[in-house]
Order: C-alpha cells, then sequence, then structure tokens
C-alpha cells in the first residue's frame, strides 16, 4: 500500500475520532444526567413498598401543642399520611 | 399538594375509621429553590429557614384550601420525609400491624391513583371490616404515554 494512502487513512481515523470525542461528552452527559436522576427517582419509588414496615414518626402539630407519633406498636387504626408542600 | 379537594373529602368520608395526617416537607417548587413555578413565585412561597416559617407556610396551604385534616411539621432535618422517601410529595396508608398497605409512587403524576387506591382500600374496609390483603394496595404501574400525562395534569 503507497505510504500517502496510509496516512489519508490515519488523516481520516484521526478526523472521525477528534468529532466524535468532541461531541460526546455532553450528549452522554446530557442523557446521562437525566438516566441518573431517573434511576435515582425509580429507587426512592422502590424504596418503601407494600408490605414493608412503616418508619417510625413523631412530629410536631402545626399549633406545636403536641407531637404525634405513628408506631407499629400503636396504631389502633388504619393511618393514612400525606406528605407534600404549598409548591 | 394541589390535589387538596379529594383529599379533603376522602378524609372527610373515612375519618371515622382511620387516622389521618398531612405531613408537611419541605417545598417542592419554592421561588428561591432549585427548580421554582410561577406559582411559588407568584405567591412568594420561598424555602422556609426555620420551623417556625414551616408553621407560617403550612398554615396558609391549610387555611387557603380550607383543610380540616391534622397537620404535622417535619422537622428541620427533614429527617421524616427522607424516611419515606416523600419529597415532593407521596401518599401512604399504613395498616394497623404497622405495614404499609399501600405506597404511592413520588410526585404530583402519583398523588391521585394513590389516593384513588387509598379510597379503595377504605371502602373495601368499611365494607367487610376487615382489612383487605396486602395485594390489595398495589398500584397499576403508570403508563408512559403521552397522551395519559397530559390527562393527567388536565386534572390537575
Amino acid at each position: 500500500m503507497p505510504i500517502y494512502r496510509i496516512l489519508q487513512f490515519s488523516c481520516i481515523v484521526l478526523l472521525v475520532t477528534g468529532t466524535l470525542a468532541q461531541a460526546g461528552p455532553g450528549q452522554r452527559g446530557g442523557s446521562g444526567d437525566r438516566s441518573r436522576e431517573g434511576k435515582r427517582r425509580q429507587r426512592d419509588d422502590n424504596a418503601l413498598k407494600i408490605g414493608d414496615a412503616a418508619p417510625a414518626l413523631r412530629l410536631k402539630t402545626l399549633d406545636g401543642q403536641k407531637k404525634v407519633s405513628v408506631l407499629a406498636a400503636e396504631a389502633r387504626k388504619p393511618v393514612i399520611l400525606f406528605f407534600g408542600s404549598y409548591t | 399538594m394541589r390535589q387538596v379537594g379529594a383529599l379533603e373529602s376522602t378524609y372527610q368520608n373515612y375519618k371515622d375509621i382511620a387516622d389521618f395526617y398531612i405531613v408537611y416537607i419541605h417545598e417542592a417548587h419554592a421561588a428561591d429553590g432549585k427548580r421554582p413555578t410561577d406559582f411559588a413565585k407568584e405567591k412568594g412561597i420561598t424555602e422556609p429557614a426555620t420551623f417556625d416559617q414551616r408553621c407560617t407556610v403550612a398554615t396558609r396551604l391549610i387555611e387557603e384550601k380550607k383543610l380540616t385534616i391534622p397537620c404535622l411539621i417535619d422537622g428541620m432535618d427533614n429527617a421524616v420525609a427522607d424516611a419515606y422517601h416523600a419529597h415532593p410529595d407521596r401518599v401512604f396508608l399504613i395498616r394497623t400491624d404497622g405495614k404499609l398497605g399501600m405506597a404511592g409512587n413520588r410526585g404530583p403524576r402519583g398523588f391521585k391513583p394513590a389516593l384513588d387506591k387509598v379510597a379503595d382500600w377504605l371502602a373495601e374496609y368499611k365494607k367487610t371490616g376487615t382489612e383487605p390483603p396486602l395485594a390489595f394496595g398495589i398500584l397499576e404501574k403508570p403508563s408512559k404515554k403521552r397522551s395519559n400525562r397530559r390527562s393527567s395534569s388536565a386534572e390537575r
């Protein structure tokens, strides 16, 4: 194979590799972030499942007058918890 | 927590057979937060820096939405929100044996299906007098179809 052919082929390989290296990190980073976020949410959603023991909680009421505890041993009725904020 | 209308009606229907609590946790989209919404900016809701400020924002939520459900406030260490993986919002049903009878998916899209499941669970409990089996609380997997997302956001 003539030497100029080898040089030509090498240049093309270097050009293509360089272009991919430049474009790659941004694209991969973007979708990677989304993917990581999706996986994290999935993990959190699966963190507590039906049949798991409910974590004990002991919190102050809105007026600060008393603390309410929700513990497995104390539950005489089913307890419904709505977690949320204003926004 | 914008779907409070359905939440209050569920409470009114079943408060005699179950204990209900709103647990106020750190803001999802505070005006000064990482992902502020126009709604938060319009209402001037910033992330409370103290426990008293949390109580003030929670009181505003309760009064504006005319809620009568007892409200608890998570501590500034967010320990309960973290333990329940509850941010930004999430619904749980705890059985009398202390096990989770239903665990909603996080976020506004998970809220309504979970609330519906809670209502079904409580209706069954009220009718039969015994707690439904664990399998009763299993939620359908959320659809990824775009059309369904639109319809669920329209319901809000």
